[in-house]
């Protein structure tokens, strides 16, 4: 347990760094494209790697935790999502929330899915 | 540099919160409904509403905020919850979608509202 805790720690540092980084790199004024880009890659890497670590790759399960539920736990927000998608109804880009909110979420179902298919499992 | 160390050391805070609720939440909770990613989300939503309008140091919002919970709500894990609920409990997976979503921004609201009445009192 405490060396999950510690691997989550160092996880979770490197993950939300990359987010920070990735927020800072793509910003634009209107659409929040830093995160959806963060969240969609992040929920390809989740499942990728959680059919690795299950099916082929053996690792410490410290080290998987700190993978999966540290770097990619971390990099991927949904608050910023949630916060970001009402602060374009409050500016009244009503229309940009809504695509927002479905480029995310449908987005990221597909991104889940794509990243088992790359990872080996036939769906 | 600055603003990844400040928001990667909340982040490393923040997950580590995330990881002991959810451990903890393993243990106790009992029905296929992933109850526990829910509450995380949906209080990470609350708490980021209530921070956003807050007139404090853009350092420690970014610590607090993007960093500690940033780090402890998760978009990834949900995903992964919700394709795996589909496989059996298709009923529940939707419940699980519509609540994190409606309620999220619902959430979000009620915190930038109190988060603009507490940023006017300062």
């Amino acid at each position: 347990m405490k060396k999950k805790i510690l691997a989550v720690l160092i996880g979770g540092f490197i993950g939300g760094g990359l987010r920070e980084a990735i927020e800072m790199a793509l910003a634009t004024p209107t659409f929040p494209w830093a995160t959806l880009v963060i969240n969609l890659t992040g929920a390809f890497m989740l499942s990728f790697l959680n059919y690795k670590i299950n099916t082929r790759w053996a690792m410490p399960p410290a080290v998987a935790t700190g993978l999966t539920t540290g770097i990619v736990g971390s990099y991927t927000t949904y608050s910023t999502l949630i916060l970001e998608n009402n602060q374009l109804i409050i500016n009244h880009h009503i229309g940009l929330a809504l695509l927002y909110l479905v480029v995310s979420f449908g987005g990221g179902l597909l991104a889940t899915i794509l990243g088992m298919r790359v990872g080996g499992k036939h769906v | 540099m600055f603003n990844i160390l400040v928001a990667g050391c909340g982040a490393a805070l923040g997950s580590v919160i995330r990881f002991l609720v959810m451990d903890y939440g393993k243990r106790v909770t009992k029905q296929p409904l992933p109850i526990t990613t829910l509450l995380i989300n949906l209080s990470g939503a609350f708490l980021l509403g209530i921070l956003a309008p807050l007139p404090w140091h853009p350092a420690l919002k970014l610590f607090l905020g993007t960093g500690i919970i940033g780090g402890f709500t998760t978009f990834s894990t949900f995903m992964g919850e919700l394709l795996s609920l589909n496989e059996n409990h298709q009923t529940i997976a939707w419940r699980y979608a519509s609540l994190t979503i409606l309620i999220g921004i619902g959430m979000s609201f009620i915190g930038l509202d109190l988060g603009k009445i507490l940023a006017m009192q300062m």
